[in-house]
């Protein structure tokens, strides 16, 4: 039986502000604020919203439908500030049990091909995110812009994932259908999902140019070779509004999905379903990283220039990373998973095919590099100023192993002071209570007390 | 004295050094007190100050058009409507070929640097011989090639003296690669000339040996320096205690050499972190610079503000500025390195040794060598 696998993306950008070089070591607020309430409440007025209820409703029909969705964090930072009810429908969602929520890295960044101990980091940090929100743990993984490589592979199948979703680029998969479950070529724990490029596409990309009726879309599913089980559709979630506007229809077709698939005998599952269900058929290799950005499918949209390289060799730097992840400032985590975030290249592009990209408040590759660095120059002082220059980062590690290390002891002497000083105080109530039996001076427990503390802090300080 | 002094740019409309030379020279030569200059600029603004005759070489007339004085009183910008009536009856020869005449019989220019430049400078000398015919004057004086044409034209048809005047030489623009067009026509004009005034004496050297003059006819002029006005002198330096600012002032064009100050950065960082390097300016290098402070690995502490916003406000961040030509670094700069010296250190770098930072402070100057 065929499956039908629905991802979206929910993820935007934190737009940075115009930011000068005389700002540099002045200002530390990089955000556009403005700009980023516009730019949120309208995709969640003209996409967000209407896609959302629209599968609130088919997921409460009971048909059958299923979807999975991820968020990227600086997306939830701004749902929750500007546009809650996003989150509410989400969580309406997540009540129907139609609903999976993958993790992904906070930033939506490119932390996976930066540095890997602050890709865990952030992948953890969404996770629990989800947890917090929709009460599901994810056990399924998806990296910013479905970047896949066979380490990036090994290192989510070690962080305990069952399963990634990945792009089916012609280049890896070559004769290879993206119809079933792969392995990761460097750990076989992980299963792969493939996206199918052409049925995503047939939505997110030409539905408007090209419409297609749902009963054509599933007789094209319902027509792929005997095997062939799996259909992964992935997407952004801005593809229902945004890329095809809701006056082409896309929601309607969208809803007769379900009852169309029905009619072919297609099933709707979520990643963690067909994992459970599909062996992996054959490790998938992968040397170079992959993604659903552009027609190379690689990340010569965020690495292309020189100038994307330098931004990000600065921003991964291993001494930054290690100082960030060691310091406790929530302003520079913040400010630092904003940074990150792949949008950011994204404006530096020089592609030719990026003649007419959304470059937000920028004129041109140059002007966003600039003022990126403006910013990142600030940041990077910002963060050195935290440790001095001279300390190493496996020494700043060991450092704060030390600290903590420290705390727990000194915790540790805390509960045996407290039991301690339970135990005086019961013995003194015990020598109160004798006393009173005796009928003793009132005086006297006044004169003994001294005279038991310093014998407690004996004991104390012989435990120590 | 009566000079008349054919200028490409004047304040308030600044494209570039040209302008602050011809203001500076003009005003000079007003406090004079015997000095009357009538300066001919392709498009005034009607801005101008007023201690000298702006002529607006776009509403001169090259042709005969009948015109009624009450129709046209009010259209013009720089000369008046008597002066076109004066102007007119000085035509020397059939204009009605020429494209883009306007119905006062004058030609259009675009102003500033546009794509027919050529077309322009030739137009520009058409209008020199009307002029030349109607005006009185006693002395030529011709900025930079744009004008050497002109003023050519006007001595032909006056027999006046041609003193020209050499802001740059082609072979600073194009370091040494000059454009035989041009050079053909800066030596037309020296060639012509009674008087060269050269910027620097580097510059007068380039004069004699690449164009071939009589070194009796040529001099060094140094440009003159204004001290700092209040309105400067009021900004408080808001210092930033632990970062030092390296400042480059310019256009950022391979006649000011902007790649030395980016690898002059580079090997400065190398060894230290605590200074941030600024190339303040725009220009049709800029984008290669940011790309190329992205090659070094620089990036983060090699900072790009933008045009004039940064020039002005680089001195309430109090620190050092590199004003810079390769060939000649007092020459174009000077007006400015001067009054920057009033306030901090300078520095520059040099291909060729020569007398040309002797207007430096010895003390705070600083000269790298490449």
């Amino acid at each position: 039986m065929k499956q039908i696998c629905l991802y979206f993306e929910i993820h935007q950008p934190i737009h940075l502000k115009r930011y000068r070089f005389f700002d540099i070591g002045k200002d530390h607020y990089y955000y556009d604020d403005y700009e980023n309430e516009r730019a949120i409440q309208e995709t969640s007025r003209n996409s967000y919203i209407p896609a959302l209820t629209a599968m609130l409703d088919m997921a409460k029909k009971d048909e059958g439908f299923k979807v999975a969705f991820s968020l990227s964090g600086t997306a939830i930072e701004m749902l929750e500030q500007y546009a809650p009810e996003v989150i509410d429908l989400l969580q309406q969602l997540a009540e129907t049990k139609c609903v999976e929520f993958l993790a992904e890295p906070y930033s939506h960044g490119l932390a996976s091909i930066g540095n890997e101990e602050s890709f865990r980091e952030e992948v953890q940090r969404q996770a629990k995110k989800m947890h917090e929100l929709f009460g599901q743990t994810p056990k399924v993984v998806r990296n910013s812009s479905l970047i896949y490589s066979d380490e990036i592979g090994a290192v989510c199948a070690d962080m305990g994932f069952k399963g990634m979703i990945a792009e089916g680029a012609k280049h890896i998969l070559g004769w290879k259908s993206p119809h079933y479950v792969y392995s990761c070529a460097q750990d076989n724990r992980l299963s792969l999902l493939m996206r199918d490029y052409n049925l995503s596409d047939d939505i997110s990309l030409r539905f408007g140019s090209q419409p297609i009726t749902a009963d054509t879309y599933c007789d094209w599913i319902a027509g792929l070779p005997e095997g062939e089980d799996v259909i992964n559709i992935f997407m952004e979630l801005v593809a229902l509004g945004i890329f095809q506007p809701l006056s082409t229809g896309i929601l309607e077709f969208f809803k007769a999905l379900p009852a169309c698939a029905r009619a072919r005998g297609l099933q709707f599952a979520t990643p963690s379903e067909i994992i459970a269900k599909h062996k992996a058929v054959a490790p998938m290799e992968c040397v170079y990283p992959v993604s659903w950005n552009d027609e190379e499918r690689d990340t010569s949209c965020w690495l292309g220039n020189t100038m994307q390289r330098e931004a990000f060799a600065k921003l991964y730097d291993e001494k930054v990373v290690g100082r960030i992840l060691a310091c406790k400032d929530r302003r520079i985590k913040a400010d630092w998973d904003r940074l990150q975030a792949s949008n950011n290249f994204r404006f530096m592009t020089t592609k030719p095919a990026s003649a007419n990209l959304y470059r937000g408040i920028y004129e041109n590759a140059f002007d966003a590099f600039t003022n990126y660095m403006n910013i990142l120059g600030d940041f990077l002082k910002r963060v050195r100023d935290l440790f001095s220059d001279q300390v190493e980062n496996d020494e700043l590690n060991a450092l704060y192993t030390q600290i903590t290390n420290l705390g727990e002891e000194l915790s540790v002497k805390e509960n045996e002071v407290s039991r301690l000083r339970a135990r005086l105080e019961k013995y003194e109530a015990k020598e109160k209570a004798e006393a009173a039996a005796e009928e003793k001076p009132a005086a006297k427990p006044a004169a003994k007390k001294p005279a038991a503390k310093p014998a407690a802090k004996k004991t104390e300080a012989k435990k120590k | 004295m009566k000079v008349l002094m054919f200028g490409w740019e004047f304040p308030p409309k600044i494209y570039g050094g040209l302008a602050v030379a011809s203001y500076g020279i003009t005003k000079g030569l007003s406090l004079q007190g015997d000095v009357q200059t009538t300066f001919c600029l392709p498009k005034p603004t009607g801005e101008e100050e007023k201690f000298l005759n702006i002529i607006n070489m776009s509403q001169v007339p090259v042709v005969w058009r009948d015109k009624n004085y009450d129709d046209i009183r009010d259209r013009f910008v720089g000369h008046t409507a008597v002066d076109y009536y004066r102007f007119r009856d000085h035509l020397y020869a059939d204009f009605n070929y020429l494209q883009g005449l306007d119905d006062l019989g004058c030609i259009q220019f675009a102003g500033g640097y546009p794509g027919n430049l050529h077309e322009e400078i030739n137009n520009f000398s058409i209008i020199a011989g009307v002029l030349a015919r109607s005006e009185d004057f006693d002395l030529i004086h011709a900025h930079d090639w744009l004008t050497y044409p002109a003023g050519v034209h006007a001595k032909m048809v006056s027999g006046k003296p041609l003193c020209i005047h050499v802001h740059a030489t082609d072979f600073d623009r194009s370091r040494g690669k000059v454009n035989p067009t041009v050079y053909g026509i800066e030596k037309n004009g020296m060639d012509h000339a009674d008087c060269i005034m050269c910027v620097s004496e580097l510059t007068r050297q380039t004069v004699i040996n690449q164009y071939h003059q009589d070194p009796k006819k040529c001099v060094a002029m140094h440009n003159a320096v204004y001290p700092l006005s209040e309105e400067y002198q009021a900004i408080v330096p808001n210092k930033t205690p632990d970062e030092k600012v390296v400042t480059f002032l310019g256009r950022i064009t391979m006649q000011k050499g902007p790649e030395y100050f980016v690898e002059a950065a580079a090997k400065v960082l190398q060894r230290t972190h605590n200074i941030r390097f600024c190339m303040a300016g725009s220009g049709d290098m800029m984008n290669a610079m940011i790309r190329m402070a992205a090659e070094r690995g620089i990036a983060d502490r090699f900072h790009f503000p933008g045009f004039r916003l940064g020039a002005f406000r680089h001195r309430s961040s109090g620190g050092h500025a590199v004003r810079l030509s390769v060939y000649h670094l007092q020459a174009v700069g000077l007006r400015r390195d001067s009054e920057q010296r009033h306030q901090s250190g300078l520095l520059g770098y040099r291909r060729y040794g020569g007398r040309h930072l002797q207007h430096l402070h010895q003390r705070q100057s600083l000269s790298v060598s490449f």
